[in-house]
């Protein structure tokens, strides 16, 4: 899946490249638009594709996912723990194994018990049978969607979709006031060249 | 309706101070992702020069129809800034890197507002160089551009421009660069001029392409080391065996380099920083270029450390090349806001030479430069801008400001000066300091990079010398006016900008005399940036 992605992705930023190098600031601004895009996408990616389940947990799940002994551990250690593990779950997550925890855990006991969301029908199978089934925290890890590139994603979107509402109406303003959208006759601010004095 | 929008701001100020307060922990889990208990005041002081000129942002937009009140909110948000950056500067001095973990949410999780020595000089110097704008701008700005929100825009761009210097966060930075681009595009195209569109098309659409490229390497850092904390990558950088640097290292030396603008992704810079009002071209000139050599020097050498080094020559050669095409483009024009700005080019030139020789001392004078480029730019744009004043406009030969009024020629000699690095000012010592850090650098790039600086500041001094020469000192021969009725005009010319850009002159001198006052906060901050066991401890030991 990853594979597919990844072409996806290049195919954008092909895309994008080839409309930005016109000289035509709408084909400029369309291309603008795809790199976006093609950004996101990486970013998606880049946050590996995990399961379809929300990282929500049941009450009562984090107990069974804590490796011994994590309870009590400082958090954040900078030692070995922060290197990626070979399945690349665990860095999709938050760093440590044990940071992975807290990703998860606190959303559990913010959002269940008291927001009062009772999760049902797919979701809530998936759940009931991940919080059954989790023996270790990579096994949750794998099987729950990793919400920290979507925030990013979501962050991503709102700015390169208000900069491009932005550069629309500047081009169409442009457009008006200077009867032509291809940049290389945008020659308004540079100025002529003129000699400069040669002599006081 | 305003009535009531301003209790409505109140309370959300009420509510953003005591939301640390009201995120008790009340499970254990929480008590390991969250940090107990309610903020002390201290950690604060790392946002508090961000969020007060956000409120001031939001104040001065609500109060929009109130013309008189902008200047005077806007002066108190950014003056209040530069009082609390100031305190936030000796805390740090005092204590080392400050930190306010986001929502009390324990770091590598939640977003950390981190502000090491190096980050609270740029502060400082960015709420000063911010207020002396506002000062000259209190009458350089028209009424209809008020009421189009220029000290809104000016409020975010400040907040923007601290935010990337104080934030502890990759990504963060990356929306704090979006913040100050956005306020950078309504500052640009404010008045609306064909002129201004021009630039601003150039202008909005490189810069929108850098930060983009920023984002793909945020997202690709994120792949591999799983974390977007600037602490915690240094960590897993530090500990992984071969991580993909090089490509992600690549792509940050690209974005940032077209947001210093660095040769050869410098076109942008002179065919736009012209085009706005004059205070907009400087507050730019003086601010958004060095965040750029910030982020380069935040990444490069903090981040990724040892791995960081395989950049560093390519730095170099593009200082070499920027110091010395910016001399020369300068040297080539005829309108004195496109020299200014292609001064500004050069300077960045200098900056990256330092970056580029790696050595603490280079990176010192690159940090001291960068202090001196951020005060002397934004004074050299607004002495232009007095200069048009003064010239009605024209600032071609023969404008004979010096008769008009002394004063605005000695100070664009000053700033001219100081650009080009002659004692008794300012960009003296980084000079200096860059010289000595070349001529111990074995290699081509040493050698290079003292002809670099030395041959820029020659240009600079040609540069400076010819304008001052020919637009300050030469009479107008055949159309001129008489001095008597010069004499006239020059009363239409306020004070207060005289103010701001005597103030900045005043700093120049100051740092150019005492030097220890930006030298030694700067040599902490770069070894604080070579060996940031300290930071990365609190950080990530914030209990």
């Amino acid at each position: 899946m990853e594979a597919i992605f990844s072409l996806v992705v290049g195919l954008f930023f092909a895309a994008s490249i080839y409309l930005m190098l016109s000289s035509h600031l709408v084909r400029i601004l369309l291309g603008v638009s795809i790199f976006g895009n093609a950004v996101n996408l990486m970013i998606f990616t880049a946050g590996r594709l995990g399961g379809p389940a929300p990282p929500v947990l049941a009450e009562g799940t984090h107990h069974s996912v804590y490796p011994e002994g994590a309870a009590s551990a400082p958090i954040g250690h900078t030692g070995e723990g922060l290197v990626p593990g070979p399945e690349g779950a665990a860095p999709a997550h938050g760093g440590t194994l044990a940071g992975a925890d807290m990703a998860v855990a606190p959303g559990a006991d913010a959002a269940v018990p008291s927001v009062g969301i009772e999760p049902t029908g797919a979701v809530s199978d998936q759940m009931s049978s991940l919080a059954g089934a989790a023996s270790s925290a990579s096994d949750i890890l794998g099987a729950t969607a990793n919400p920290l590139p979507q925030a990013l994603i979501l962050t991503a979107i709102v700015i390169s979709f208000s900069i491009f509402a932005f550069l629309l109406v500047l081009t169409f303003r442009a457009y008006q006031s200077m009867d032509t959208d291809n940049v290389d006759d945008m020659r308004v601010a540079e100025v002529e060249p003129v000699r400069p004095p040669l002599g006081y | 309706m305003r009535k009531l929008l301003l209790p409505a701001t109140a309370l959300a100020a009420a509510a953003l101070f005591t939301s640390a307060a009201a995120a008790a922990p009340t499970g254990d889990l929480r008590a390991e992702a969250m940090m107990p208990g309610s903020t002390p005041f201290t950690p604060w002081l790392t946002v508090l020069p961000i969020l007060i000129p956000l409120l001031g942002a939001a104040l001065t937009m609500m109060l929009r129809h109130k013309v008189t009140w902008q200047a005077p909110i806007a002066m108190a948000a950014v003056g209040l800034a530069t009082l609390f950056g100031f305190l936030l500067f000796a805390e740090v001095a005092v204590n080392g890197p400050l930190i306010m973990a986001a929502g009390n949410w324990l770091p590598p999780f939640g977003i950390v507002m981190t502000v090491d020595r190096l980050g609270a000089l740029f502060v400082v110097a960015t709420a000063v160089v911010g207020l002396a704008g506002l000062i000259y701008a209190r009458r350089d700005i028209d009424e209809s551009r008020t009421r189009f929100g220029f000290y809104t825009f000016y409020c975010l761009l400040i907040a923007g421009v601290c935010g990337s210097f104080s934030t502890g966060d990759i990504f963060n930075l990356y929306v704090w660069f979006e913040v100050f681009l956005v306020s950078s595009f309504g500052l640009m195209i404010l008045g609306g001029e064909k002129l201004q569109l021009d630039g601003a098309v150039k202008y909005g659409v490189l810069n929108l392409i850098a930060t983009t490229i920023f984002l793909i390497a945020v997202g690709l850092l994120y792949g591999f080391t799983g974390t977007l904390n600037m602490a915690d990558i240094r960590a897993v950088i530090a500990a992984s065996d071969g991580a993909p640097v090089a490509t992600v290292g690549a792509l940050f030396v690209m974005a940032f380099a077209m947001k210093a603008a660095a040769f050869p992704m410098h076109f942008w810079l002179p065919a736009s920083y012209h085009t706005p009002r004059v205070v907009v071209g400087a507050i730019f000139a003086g601010l958004l270029t060095k965040v750029g050599v910030y982020a380069l020097l935040r990444v490069l050498v903090m981040l990724f450390g040892a791995e960081g080094e395989l950049f560093y020559p390519l730095i170099g050669w593009l200082g070499v090349f920027t110091a010395i095409m910016g001399g020369m483009g300068a040297l080539a024009q005829t309108n004195l806001r496109r020299m200014a700005a292609f001064l500004v080019v050069s300077g960045i030139g200098v900056m990256l030479v330092g970056l580029g020789l790696g050595s603490s001392a280079g990176l010192t004078g690159a940090v001291v430069y960068a202090v001196h480029s951020i005060l002397a730019m934004m004074g050299l744009f607004l002495a232009i801008g007095l200069a048009e004043r003064f010239g009605g406009g024209a600032t071609a030969a023969g404008a004979d400001i010096y008769a008009r009024s002394s004063l605005v020629a000695g100070l664009f000699l000053v700033f001219g000066f100081a650009a080009a690095g002659l004692p008794p000012f300012s960009g003296f010592w980084p000079k200096l300091m860059l010289v000595q850090a070349s001529l111990e650098t074995s290699g081509v790039l040493g050698i290079a990079g003292v002809v670099a600086i030395i041959l820029s500041g020659f240009l600079t001094t040609v540069t400076a010398g010819k304008a001052w020469a020919l637009t300050f000192l030469k009479p107008a021969a055949e159309r001129g006016p008489a001095p008597v009725a010069a004499a006239a005009e020059a009363v239409s010319v306020p004070r207060s900008g005289q103010a701001a850009v005597v103030l900045l002159a005043a700093l120049v001198l100051l740092l150019g005399l005492v030097p220890q006052l930006v030298i030694v906060p700067a040599e902490e901050g770069v070894a604080g940036l070579l060996d940031p066991s300290l930071y990365i401890t609190r950080v990530l030991e914030a209990h």
